[in-house]
This record gives C-alpha cells, structure tokens and sequence, in this order.
C-alpha cells in the first residue's frame, strides 16, 4: 500500500463556507482553481443559450459569467451561473448565484449563495456586507424572495410565507 | 405536411471575400458563439425538420469542423438526420469539364438523386446569409392552406446602412399574398421587400423546375426558371415580420453584429421561447473578469478572459483582453489574445488573431479594420 501525495487543488465543499470559499477560488487574476486550464478541460453539460449580455450601465469586477446572463447591475466578486438576469440599479457583491437566478431593481444581495431559479424582488436585501456579517446567507431553490423584503446576514431561508412577507 | 431541407452553404461566399477566404459563408462565425448556418439549421430543426442536406462548393473544411455528426441541432439520426453533399467535379450539370457548379440551378442538378430519393412532400431551401429566427411551422401551415407550389419567404430590408457586394432578389405580390415578379436589385437606399432565400417547394415541382432549367439551359433560378411560371403555378409569398439581415459586404457584417448589442433585436433572434439558435457547444469554462475589468454594452461568449476595457463589442469564445487595454466598436473572433494597453476601435479580428501590448488600431464604422486569421500584430 502506497501513498500518493496530491499537490493539486483540493477542497472539500461539505460546508457553507467551504462551497462558497471554492467559488471564490475561480477568481482573480491567478486563482486557485484555473478553470481555462486547456490542457486540464473540466467538461459539464451546456445549455444552448444566448451569448451574456453586459448592459450599457452594468459593472462587473472580478466576476465569473456565463452564458444567457443579461447584466445591467452591479456585479463584483461574485460567481455567476447560467441564465442569471441582474437588472439595472442591483448590487450583487461577494455572492454565488446558481443559474436561473433573478435579480430585480435596486435589490441588494451581499455574502450570500442563491441556488437556482431563485429570484430577488425589486429593492428587496439578501444578506449583509461581508466585513460585518455573520455568516453566509443561503436562498434555496426556486424561493421568490417579494420586492423590498429583508433576509438578515447568515440566515438560511428555503420558503418565504405569505405572512411573514406582508 | 413533411419537409426535407436543403442547405446551400457557398453561395454568397463572394459577399466577404475577407472572411470566406478559407471558410464558407455558412461557417462564418457571427454573434459570439454562432457560424451563420446555425441559423438556417435552427430554423429547420424547430419547425420539426429532421432531414437536411448541405450543398458544398469548396472551402468546407470548417463547416464540417463546426457540424459534425449533426448532433448539436439533434441531427445525428439513423434515419434522415445530415446528409453533406460535397459537388460533383464536371457533373452533368457542367459543360466545362473540372468546373464546379456557379449557379443556385446547377447546384440543385447536382443533387438530384437526393432530392429525388427523399420521401418528403415538400423541400425548405434555404441560404447562409441571412440572420434571422423565422418560425418555419407557420409558413408551412400558410403553404398547405393555399395548396402553393412554392413559397417564398420574404421580409423587409432596409438598404442604406451599408455596401452590397451582390444583387438581391426583390418580391412583388398581390394582396393574396400571390407573387406578380421578381427583380434583381442593388439598391443604395429605401426599404424593400427581399426574398430572404428560405423557399418552401413541392419536391415534384422542384424537380421538374430543375429538370426543365437543365434541358433549357437555364441559369437564374428565379428570372429563368419560377418568373415565367408566375401566370400558371402557385407561388405565394410568407413575410417574415421580425428581425431579418441580409450579410452582403464586410461592412454589412459588422454592422449586423453591432445590431445584437440592441435588447430588441437580440431577443427576437435569441431569445425566442421554443425556438433556440442551436450551435456547437464547445464547453468552455465562464467568463472571468478581472477587478481591472470594466466592461459596458457588450456581448461576451464564454471561455473569455477580461482584464481590461470593452465597450459596445462583441467577443467571441476563448478571447483575452489584457489589463490596460481598451477595446470599442470591435468584433474579436474566437481565440484572440490582446496583450496590455492594446487600442482597438472598430476591428475585426478573425480567428486566432495575436495583438501585441501597446498596439493602437482603428478603423471606422462604415470601414472597419480587418486582421486576416492567425496575424500577428
């Protein structure tokens, strides 16, 4: 029996945190993970979408971006899946946002992970700055977060009732 | 109502000689991710089409690179699916010997027995040079109502924008939708009604139209062999009413490219419920900006790496923009690196085009830049 010493990158995403810290790893200028690595391809199944659309008052800083995006918020160090529409006056920053996510007006989402097809009302505020949050925040699946409503640092929400929106 | 289609893959090659120099007009890249027979393919394949031959000239080295099996627009079948049907040297259609088809009637002489050995009722024909998402099924249902021999689908264009490097081809109809002429056409200005090539035809009828032009020595497919038959035979037009662009100059290329940058226009061609533009996926990682990056009114295909500024462009797949570099009104074709404080102002830059840092380069609107593929500047 034999060990072989890996030096690659390695991370267990078992966690929050860790996913999120792996996401972030895809990015800067010499990142962690090197996804455009053409001789070490990672292959996955693609949509035929449209090409990303970076919109004429968009910002996007140190971001990942796939295609069918249509951006025309603000976008910075965030990981951004397929399909994603942050719409005009958005500010989308230290986040990860599965594909099919909405973003709409004004809406703020910070620290946080939105899994898919989860979509943020206009004005609405998901998480806090990282320096001062908690924790991360988690949106799951398909959740329809009202415009203007309220999610707190670190607080994981899977369904959002009628109630509690109002 | 069953169709095969057919595609002709060269025959506008002549229209931008700078890009078709080693490639066809169907495998141009256009809009990122797309070649220019993604559109006539997609069109085909949404409206239920299952069988489409692809008529070859030359130069198809990359076409069958992008194709492949088919498999990308569902075509890879055992029964229909891609038939490619390179040309016949010295065909019967030739008089020359050694001399490949010129004109759109000997190119449908060529492949006779494929249009003789399929099935179906009825054959799309249609062109690479026009962009547009049409919804095929609806002027099919307009072909099996009016019982047509042939229908053209039409859709107007407006001329003025830019130069044309070849004639096109104007329709006149009657309020029934019935054809009353066809008119070769240069125009500098006005919008006109053109046939955008895509023609629903009768297999039997196409046949005998072919078969007829050949015996008479024909050679324009619409002045020669459907104009006299306007009196007696069914030839209706479907007009096209969404975004329709016809490719004749490099200019007309640049600026069809530019016109994606409009929300309007990219939606009725990409973002069509039901009906995608298919594509070869070439699973490419995201796209990565950089914290230098500042990126305003683009399109960006995936595999890129930005790092500096892009403005009002369209990159394609697997470009790198260095850090300081600016990029606006510019066309990169896939796999272009752009090296640090590079300036490019309406550019387009083929395949595997290399920019070295600090290079300045500019070409304007109505005259844009081109660097051949694989230049190093």
């Amino acid at each position: 029996m034999y060990a072989y010493s890996f030096d690659g990158y390695w991370k267990d995403v078992g966690t929050v945190s860790s996913l999120w810290e792996a996401h972030m790893d895809m990015l800067g200028e010499r990142p962690a993970l090197d996804l455009n690595d053409e001789s070490w391809r990672i292959y996955s199944r693609h949509e035929n979408l449209a090409p990303q659309h970076i919109g004429p008052g968009a910002v996007v800083q140190n971001a990942s971006i796939t295609e069918g995006c249509e951006i025309h918020g603000t976008v910075i160090d965030s990981v951004i899946g397929t399909g994603v529409t942050i719409m005009a006056g958005a500010y989308v920053k230290d986040a990860v946002l599965m594909s099919g996510v909405t973003v709409g007006r004004d809406a703020k989402v910070e620290y946080a992970i939105l899994d898919g097809d989860v979509s943020v009302g206009d004005g609405a505020s998901i998480g806090r700055p990282k320096e001062e949050a908690s924790g991360i925040t988690v949106v799951g699946m398909a959740t329809s977060v009202p415009s203007g409503y309220v999610i707190g640092d670190g607080e994981m929400i899977t369904e959002i009732k009628e109630e509690r929106a109002q | 109502m069953s169709a095969a289609g057919l595609i002709f893959s060269n025959i506008h090659d002549g229209a931008i000689r700078e890009l078709t120099g080693n490639r066809t007009m169907a495998s141009v890249p256009f809009g990122c991710r797309y070649r220019l027979i993604d559109f006539a393919l997609s069109n085909m394949v949404n409206s239920g089409i299952t069988k489409v031959g692809i008529v070859t000239h030359n130069n198809y080295q990359s076409l069958f690179d992008h194709i492949g099996n088919g498999k990308d627009w569902d075509l890879a079948r055992r029964s229909g699916g891609l038939k490619i049907l390179p040309p016949f040297i010295a065909s019967f259609s030739s008089p020359i010997p050694d001399k490949l088809y010129t004109t759109r009637l000997e190119a449908l002489m060529g492949v006779m027995s494929f249009l003789k050995n399929c099935k179906e009722d009825n054959i799309v024909l249609s062109d690479c040079d026009a962009v547009c998402n049409v919804d095929l099924s609806r002027a099919f249902a307009q072909h099996r109502e009016t019982d047509a021999d042939v229908t053209v689908v039409t859709a107007d264009f407006e001329f003025g924008k830019y130069e044309f490097n070849a004639n096109i081809v104007r329709v006149a109809s009657d309020e029934e939708g019935r054809i009353t002429g066809f008119t070769k056409i240069r125009p500098k200005s006005g919008t006109e009604c053109l046939s955008t090539n895509i023609l629903l035809v009768k297999r039997t009828y196409l046949i005998g139209l072919v078969e007829n032009a050949a015996a008479k020595g024909q050679t324009d497919f619409y002045l020669d062999a459907l104009l006299p038959n306007i009196g007696c035979d069914k030839l209706f037009v479907y007009h096209h009413r969404k975004y329709y662009a016809v490719i004749g100059s490099l200019e007309g290329y640049y600026a069809c490219n530019m016109e994606l940058l409009d929300p309007k226009v990219n939606g009725e061609l990409f973002r069509v419920p039901n009906f995608p533009i298919y594509t070869k996926v070439r699973n490419s990682a995201p796209t990565k900006y950089t914290g230098s990056a500042e990126v305003k009114n683009s399109l960006v295909a995936d595999g890129c790496v930005v790092e500096g500024r892009v403005e009002n462009s369209v990159l394609f797949r697997g470009v790198r923009v260095g850090r300081g570099s600016v990029i606006r009104n510019s066309i990169v074709l896939q796999d272009t690196v752009i090296g640090a404080n590079v300036t490019l102002n309406c550019v387009i830059t083929d395949k595997s085009v290399w920019i070295h840092d600090g290079r300045m380069l500019s070409g304007h609107e109505t005259l844009p830049f081109f660097i051949a593929k694989g230049t190093s500047v």
